[in-house]
């Protein structure tokens, strides 16, 4: 999918294909789409920066319905369960919405601060990152957080929840492990980075994987909180990927972490072998 | 160097616009911060403004005598610097003391810019950006992300009416006329008026290029000076007086 803002830009766009469509087509513009679409079955469901949450027709791109949130800036990922989408915004929200015609659904939750990051469910509980550096734990139909957790900056990367165990990363470089139910640290000491994170982490194993945005990715025990530094082919002293940052979500398949970089390139990390392969160039 | 600008200018001035924005109507939060953060700068700068007034009204008052100097040693470029230095120092006047008062609210003015910059925040990776720069508050948490609509402004977007374009360009235009001296000198005439033009042109041009919020700074700014240069100079200046070709009858000019 690409952004509307890219037409303004004069990007070029490829020829469409029969099977492939695009949206809005014509010359109908919507606000610029930052967050990721979300599939389930046969509708694509996005959010816009004209404040607006769409719903389209995964095979033909037509439109199901639009729903008006009315908030500036809509940046963030919708995510979907059951009947329901669910969606955060920068003013302190989070809406529900009906998957069949986009109408507000009776709960919503409201926030004194806005949030920085996108929702992620876990079981009927949603958590999500605020501006005053807090990660929300939210239990759909209540009106009162689960539990908050204080970080030194904003939870801005969606978390990674295994075995009842939430493991955040935060923009004050640190990675904590924080129990599900109750928002108690499970480790001893939160494993310290020493640079912003802004990448979601992605759990192989036992393993989780954290890239930080000056370059280096360090593979942690999920149990113990004890992670190392993955090192450079080039040399120890450089970053696990130099020259770049990573701000885009990792994704694993088969035991290697795909991180995709601020420079285009795609470094793939053999978790179990604790090592750096040849960087693929998406250029 | 970058590290000791952001801790010591630019962290402070970003979270005090941001905490005035906390604490100013929603609706328009950032266009009023904006605006009296701008005269909060202005005013604790008066003191430096008042200065350069005064070393440049010392500077335009010795014109005569610096125009005798030039008539009587004619080419010889040398004796002339000599003979102005002799004269800038029998009246105690330092002729690069009104640019000092200039040099020290230049990093202010950056820093004004920067933080607008970064707390209208138009990207993901500029929102990204800004969180490093944060004070550990509530108020500040509450005012992101700002609300970027003043009046009929996006204050993230360059205005396309021309409205911002005319008020910034007109602004600026008053208070340089206000404060520019005719000069007898043709060719000297010929610069002040080009100069005159061309730097309100450029402005109203710089508007529609910049996200609005900074074209709002500039008219502040320009109106503060306006007022700055009516009371001090005590009236409207070059604006209202007729062109005179002598320039003993000379006010000060303010630097901007």
């Amino acid at each position: 999918m690409l952004a509307p803002s890219a037409r303004i830009d004069e990007l070029h766009f490829p020829h469409r294909k029969s099977g492939e469509w695009m949206y809005p087509d014509g010359d109908d513009v919507i606000g610029a789409v930052v967050g990721n679409p979300v599939v389930v079955g046969d509708t694509v469901y996005v959010c816009s920066s004209d404040g607006a949450v769409y719903a389209l027709d995964a095979s033909s791109g037509d439109q199901e319905w639009r729903s008006e949130l009315s908030v500036e800036k809509l940046w963030t990922t919708p995510v979907v369960q059951g009947e329901a989408i669910y969606v955060s915004t920068f003013d302190g929200h989070i809406y529900a919405l009906s998957v069949d015609d986009g109408s507000l659904l009776p709960w919503s939750f409201e926030a004194e601060v806005g949030f920085a990051s996108s929702p992620l469910l876990y079981g009927d509980t949603i958590l999500v990152g605020s501006f005053d550096d807090n990660l929300y734990a939210v239990r759909i139909g209540d009106e009162k957080p689960l539990w908050r957790f204080q970080g030194g900056n904003w939870f801005w990367a969606l978390p990674v929840v295994s075995d009842g165990v939430v493991y955040a990363v935060c923009l004050d470089g640190k990675v904590y492990a924080l129990d599900a139910e109750s928002g108690r640290v499970k480790w001893d000491e939160p494993f310290d980075t020493g640079s912003p994170i802004a990448a979601s982490p992605v759990a192989v194993d036992d393993s989780l994987v954290v890239a930080a945005q000056s370059g280096d990715v360090y593979v942690i025990d999920m149990q113990t909180g004890v992670g190392a530094r993955i090192e450079n082919p080039e040399g120890d002293e450089k970053p696990s990927i130099d020259g770049t940052t990573v701000l885009a979500a990792l994704c694993a398949q088969d035991g290697i972490v795909y991180i995709r970089a601020q420079n285009n390139c795609l470094y793939p990390i053999d978790v179990a072998g604790r090592e750096r392969k040849a960087r693929i160039s998406l250029d | 160097m970058i590290n000791l600008w952001n801790l010591v200018i630019l962290r402070p001035m970003l979270n005090g616009l941001l905490a005035l924005a906390g604490i100013l109507p929603a609706e328009v939060e950032f266009g009023l911060a904006i605006i009296v953060l701008t005269i909060v700068v202005r005013v604790a700068s008066t003191p430096l403004v008042l200065r350069q007034l005064k070393s440049t009204k010392a500077m335009q008052e010795m014109q005569p005598k610096i125009q005798e100097l030039q008539k009587k040693y004619g080419k010889n470029k040398q004796k002339i610097q000599q003979e102005m230095m002799k004269v800038y120092k029998e009246a105690g006047v330092n002729p690069i003391g009104c640019m000092w008062p200039m040099l020290v609210q230049f990093p202010i003015w950056i820093a004004l810019y920067q933080s607008i910059m970064k707390a209208l925040a138009t990207t993901p990776e500029n929102l990204l950006g800004l969180a490093e720069h944060l004070y550990s508050s509530e108020r500040i948490a509450q005012a992101i992300p700002v609300n970027s609509h003043f009046l009929w402004l996006d204050l993230g977007q360059p205005d396309r009416t021309l409205i911002l374009a005319i008020l910034v360009g007109g602004t600026m235009w008053v208070q340089q006329k206000m404060t520019t001296a005719p000069s007898a000198d043709p060719r000297q005439q010929s610069t002040s008026s080009t100069m005159l033009l061309m730097m309100p042109l450029m402005f109203g041009m710089f508007t529609m290029m910049f996200p609005s919020g900074l074209p709002l700074f500039w008219l502040v700014s320009n109106l503060i000076g306006i007022s700055t240069q009516y009371f001090v100079t005590g009236g409207w200046g070059y604006l209202k007086r007729p062109a005179a070709a002598s320039s003993a009858h000379t006010v000060p000019r303010k630097r901007k």
